[in-house]
């Protein structure tokens, strides 16, 4: 029989490590061990702690920070600072990327470290090697190209290169595919199978389930601080890892509730919206209706017209519309997203660092957004108003902030989409719409919309869900 | 999470179904435009 190809040897290992932050156990006695040329994922929920372990191995955190021990190849090892982490190989590449737009690629890869004759960068070597690299990769890039002119894929793949010119050996991806497209989360994949070929040992940090299972050998799953366990891919199906990331089974998951819708809300005739600018059709002739009390999903491939839709009933469909829209059984008028909310309608967008956020406002203030007549009641705004709303929401969506004067830039994705849901909820609206709600947000939080979205249901409002993901639409 | 479930395919209500007579085939049917909805019509 033949040895299996990753059992040679440990490369790394992690014992009993502990870190405490003032008030709270970020690490508590993790321990972990990630063989050589393995992906290794490592998964949990927000504040499960895999980020204060990322920080702990590539030095941030330096030794005396954390206690218990980190073996590379067997050997204890002490960082004191990031640069003595790179130098053990080790190689972090985090969510934001680190390049500098303004420069090429050869020159972000070998920034710090430039060849060098005669006391002067030497650029035909520069680009040559960089070009060999980006080559050794499968990478189509040329390395003269400035790095503000790549999608962010391709800077993704830019960074990885740059890393493995530092001869890292341990390759940390810190939620890689957050901002990728599809085909570049291929490409990513291909190249760490490529790389794992080559004995680069990766540890692969994300909560996208799918990703996990289709890439990593291994799984080790944090929660609380604490690791839940290690399993290999072959033991593991979707709802087992979820099942260890949130503690529970994934029936429990989805928090369905059977409900008797009442009477229609809202009805809308033959809707039909045309491109800006010419007759082709993105959304034909739809009828239907939504009843209160009841969870409608609309489900269908991208581009059906499920976000055209209800930007058409919102009155932000920037095209030619037709159609008819009844409240009540009474007809509305919406040319605007004023008339809609007026008229007692929400739309949490599926893209909310572009439309549903003021990113360097506070938490209350972008609560408080569309709803400014209840906060300002004589055209001044109050801020007791603005802190009573506030508070009372962020308690009840249990939005986790340090304070309502916190930006909410500085929030999880989860506690950002919770922000918006508090701010279309003081609106409270008879119909509230949801595109993708829970797009790229954590396990844990998910299962905190939905309890939102069925509470809402409890309380008499429609809610309509768009969702690319059948098993939230369906189960 | 659905009591109710509308399918769009290219811009069109496809499909609609109860939450106890989907199914991720009828689903998939109805999205990509292959439901007996479509060709009755």
């Amino acid at each position: 029989m033949q040895e299996p190809r990753l059992a040679s040897k440990t490369f790394l290992e992690i014992r009993h490590l502990t870190k405490t932050f003032p008030g709270v156990k970020a690490l508590d006695g993790v321990s972990l061990s990630v063989q050589r040329g393995e992906i290794h994922a490592l998964c949990g929920e927000n504040g499960a702690g895999k980020s204060t372990l990322i920080k702990i191995l590539s030095g941030v955190y330096p030794h005396g920070a954390y206690s218990g021990e980190i073996l590379l190849e067997g050997k204890p090892v002490h960082f004191r600072n990031i640069r003595e982490a790179e130098q053990a190989g080790i190689a972090v590449i985090y969510q934001e990327l680190a390049l500098v737009k303004e420069m090429t690629i050869g020159e972000n890869i070998f920034l710090g470290q430039e060849p060098k004759k005669w006391g002067l960068v030497d650029w035909n070597t520069l680009y040559f090697r960089a070009g060999q690299l980006l080559e050794e990769l499968g990478l189509h890039l040329n390395p003269r190209t400035p790095i503000k002119n790549l999608g962010i894929g391709q800077q993704q793949l830019a960074e990885i290169a740059k890393a493995l010119s530092k001869n890292a050996r341990l390759l940390i991806l810190d939620e890689p595919s957050a901002a990728l497209t599809e085909n570049e989360v291929k490409i990513l994949l291909r190249l760490l199978h490529q790389l794992r070929e080559r004995g680069v040992t990766c540890i692969y940090i994300s909560h996208k389930i799918g990703e996990v299972l289709s890439i990593a050998d291994r799984v080790t799953v944090l929660r609380d601080g604490k690791s839940v366990g290690t399993a290999t891919i072959k033991e593991l199906d979707e709802h087992r890892l979820v099942a260890m990331m949130v503690g529970r089974e994934l029936s429990d998951f989805y928090p369905f509730e059977p409900s008797q819708p009442s009477e229609t809300v809202l009805e809308i005739n033959g809707l039909t919206l045309y491109e800006p600018g010419n007759d082709r059709r993105v959304v034909k002739s739809a009828s239907f209706q939504i009843r209160r009390g009841e969870i409608l999903g609309i489900s269908g491939l991208m581009g059906a017209g499920r976000t055209e839709l209800l930007m058409g009933i919102f009155g932000v469909w920037p095209g030619r519309r037709e159609g008819k829209i009844f409240l009540n059984n009474q007809a509305l008028q919406i040319r605007q997203p004023q008339d809609a909310i007026r008229a007692g309608l929400g739309l949490m967008s599926e893209d909310r660092k572009r439309f549903g956020l003021v990113l360097q406002h506070s938490v209350a203030k972008n609560i408080t957004l569309a709803n400014l007549r209840k906060i300002a009641p004589k055209n001044i705004l109050d801020e007791n108003f603005e802190g009573r709303f506030s508070n009372r929401l962020v308690e009840e969506l249990g939005i986790r902030a340090p304070s309502i004067h916190h930006e909410v830039n500085t929030l999880s994705g989860g506690n950002q989409q919770k922000v918006v849901l508090a701010k279309w909820l003081l609106t409270e609206p008879a119909v509230l719409f949801l595109d993708e709600p829970t797009r790229g947000i954590d396990v844990g939080a998910k299962f905190e919309i939905y309890q939102i979205m069925n509470q809402l249901v409890r309380d008499g409002v429609a809610v309509v869900m768009v969702s690319s993901e059948l098993p939230e639409i369906l189960v | 999470m659905s009591h109710r479930i509308l399918v769009l395919h290219e811009g069109e209500i496809t499909g609609e179904f109860s939450c106890e007579e989907a199914t991720p085939e009828k689903i998939m049917l109805a999205a990509t435009g292959q439901s007996p909805m479509v060709e009755n019509q």
